[in-house]
């Protein structure tokens, strides 16, 4: 019986040796695989995470897929044309400034071309102010404007020339007719 | 005999016990040390855990309020708080460097550039940033509410600055260079990719990619770095021509003025600059845009019939006058659905929606003293929701008019101009004057006379029989730079200590 306990009694105390010796060990081995102190001094640097644009899709909150997908794709486009046969009415365009009928028509005209000039006689000058506050790489874009401008103040004065021009003959047409009207009752 | 035998075993085994004692002793002691240092390791654990997270989601909190606050929606706008802290357009140029401060409290704000100093950027750069182009500005992260101050977390700066082949050491074009000058674009159009492209002249597509870079320190002494690469998101409209109509039955009316021209190459007219963009005038479109929703060549005839000076309507190579029903249109210009959307989406991101509404569900009419002010360096989104009747106005930016559209001469717009109208919609010039609409216009009919959405686009109008001056000139550089921001996106994220 005491044999027996004597056994017993050492067995108790290899095991608790065995647990006691392995479990401090062990917790330093957990300790080493993921402790991290805080405070640590100065660490190896670490190895710089790059992210690829593979990963970038992760990154990317619902909204910016949302936006993504509904208006991101400006060149994915879809035809609008459809192949059907109907076909509206065609719209006739208003005449040019040109070839009045009627004195009162080319008044009306000479004073639009008139607007015309006095407002692109005012941009003509702004222009020139432009060229000189602009810096030096805009200049030249600018006189470009400038010279593009001039020939069209040019045009449009040119209009309004001939549409004087034709209201002198309108008038004169007026007074010969009034005046081949006037003489029509005399010599009757 | 017998009790000596008993005796001398007695003997023999006396002391056992307290043998026995001392080792059970020692087990125990064993055990709890054992259990102890366990335990002692496992709060370790859990403490670096906890700094370290802590840590990461103060750098987060920084890097997020600098990519909130770039966005001119937001109600701590940088330049809200202090005026071109960031540009309104154009880029943010290389080496200039913008902070966020974030003191703790008994920390001087003015000092804590010092106290934490800024090693990372000399890393990237090669060199320090020059204080001249540095500009901070405080961090709305701590508030204070009914005499009790609550902190923010715990980064102490935050760096808003331009990317650059160097500063993220990748090699963009691949040219075996890192460049350290150039500022790098992010272009979602860009092939192949990767879609960061390196220019000192980036198409009017490309947004700056900037770098957010976040210090975060804890008081227990753990510290991170961290980096954002964002780049501005658009609605990333794009137009077919210089002026689009799109609808079934298209009522035009030409100028009769001389000085009245319409273009759709790039940059023609005389826009004002838009920093940072420049217009490729290889880019060319047809002037004027048509879809046939019923099919044939209808529209496009209407549209060339009502010219009355053919020439002046010039763009993509097509013999006067440059009108085009071939024309491909951005899935959100496409039907009334996508265009209420959008216009939808436009109106959360707007400056100005405008007028109020009358009673009896009439659309009422804005005129200039309705519009915000706005400037080539700080262009405004604005929602008419109703008519614009406009005299001697010119405005810069993205506007929606959802009724009809009217003008004089002198007005223009620099921009985007979306004309998305109830009913038979319109846009009418009165002639005479001399400005001009730079970017390009775009006029659908979505909504029925009663407000309802139609299932197909509807008839439109466009009359500027007037004439004058105020043509209409496709500009990409007006386009791209219209557009508000809705959000910056992330392009990468990195920890960098």
């Amino acid at each position: 019986m005491k044999i027996a306990n004597g056994i017993l009694f050492s067995l108790i105390l290899a095991l608790g040796l065995a647990v006691g010796l392995c479990a401090p060990a062990s917790a330093q081995t957990d300790s080493q695989k993921k402790r991290r102190p805080a405070k640590q001094a100065k660490p190896a640097p670490k190895p710089r995470k790059v992210w690829t644009d593979d990963e970038i899709g992760s990154l990317r909150s619902p909204a910016d897929i949302y936006v993504d997908a509904k208006y991101g794709q400006a060149d994915g486009t879809a035809a609008t044309k459809q192949p059907v046969s109907a076909k509206p009415a065609p719209h006739v365009a208003s005449p040019a400034l040109s070839n009045p009928k009627t004195v009162g028509d080319a008044d009306k005209m000479i004073a639009w071309e008139k607007r015309d000039v006095d407002a692109q006689t005012e941009y003509v000058e702004r222009v020139k102010t432009q060229i000189e506050e602009a810096p030096q790489e805009d200049k030249e874009r600018l006189k470009k404007v400038l010279q593009e401008r001039i020939q069209i103040l040019a045009d449009t004065r040119s209009e309004m020339d001939t549409l004087v021009a034709q209201k002198r003959e309108l008038q004169k047409k007026t007074a010969a007719n009034s005046g081949s009207a006037a003489a029509q009752p005399s010599s009757q | 005999m017998k009790s000596n035998r008993i005796n001398r075993r007695k003997r023999s085994e006396s002391g056992v016990a307290l043998l026995i004692a001392i080792f059970v002793l020692m087990l125990i002691s064993v055990v709890a040390i054992s259990l102890i240092v366990a335990s002692g390791g496992e709060s370790a654990l859990a403490g670096n855990y906890r700094s370290s997270a802590s840590v990461y989601l103060a750098g987060t909190a920084g890097l997020e309020e600098a990519r909130g606050r770039m966005l001119p929606s937001n109600s701590d706008y940088f330049n809200s708080t202090v005026a071109g802290f960031m540009p309104a357009s154009g880029p943010l140029a290389v080496g200039q460097v913008r902070y966020i401060l974030n003191p703790a409290p008994g920390e001087a704000l003015g000092s804590l550039l010092t106290t934490y100093p800024d090693t990372e950027y000399a890393t990237e750069f090669g060199v320090a940033p020059v204080s001249a182009n540095v500009k901070t500005i405080a961090s709305v992260s701590t508030v204070t509410s009914g005499g009790t101050t609550y902190s923010g977390p715990l980064f102490k700066w935050v760096r808003i600055n331009a990317a650059t082949e160097k500063s993220l050491k990748t090699d963009v074009n691949n040219d075996a260079v890192l460049d350290a000058l150039i500022a790098l674009y992010y272009d979602s159009g860009h092939t192949p990719l990767p879609s960061l492209v390196v220019t000192a002249t980036p198409p009017s597509t490309a947004k700056q990619a900037l770098e957010i870079t976040a210090l975060a320190v804890l008081p227990n002494g753990s510290r991170k770095t961290m980096q954002y690469v964002v780049a501005p998101q658009t609605f990333n409209l794009s137009f077919p021509s210089a002026l689009t109509l799109s609808g079934k039955n298209i009522a035009f009316s030409g100028a009769n003025s001389n000085v009245y021209y319409a273009n759709g190459t790039d940059g023609t007219g005389n826009p004002p600059a838009v920093s940072g963009c420049t217009p490729n005038p290889l880019t060319s479109l047809p002037a004027i845009g048509v879809t046939e929703p019923l099919g044939g060549n209808g529209n496009r005839t209407a549209v060339a019939a009502g010219l009355p000076r053919p020439d002046h309507y010039t763009g993509a190579g097509l013999a006067t006058p440059s009108v085009s029903d071939t024309i491909s249109l951005n899935p959100a210009l496409q039907t009334p659905a996508s265009l209420n959307t959008l216009v939808q989406s436009i109106s959360q991101f707007a400056t100005v929606i405008t007028p109020t509404p009358p009673s009896g569900g009439l659309l009422g009419t804005a005129t200039n003293s309705d519009l915000p002010t706005s400037s080539a360096t700080n262009p405004a989104t604005v929602v008419v929701n109703g008519n614009l009747n406009v005299s001697s106005y010119v405005g810069y930016g993205l506007l929606v008019v959802t009724g009809n559209f009217a003008y004089d001469g002198n007005s223009g717009w620099k921009g985007i101009i979306l004309v998305v109208g109830d009913g038979t919609t319109t846009f009418t010039g009165s002639g005479g004057g001399n400005q001009e609409f730079d970017g390009a216009i775009f006029v659908a009919s979505i909504k029925d006379t009663s407000g309802n959405l139609l299932s197909q686009l509807g008839n439109v109008g466009f009359d500027i029989s007037g004439g004058g001056g105020n043509g209409v000139y496709y500009n990409s550089c007006w386009i791209n730079s219209a557009q508000p921001t809705l959000t910056y996106t992330l392009l990468s994220f990195r920890e960098l200590q």
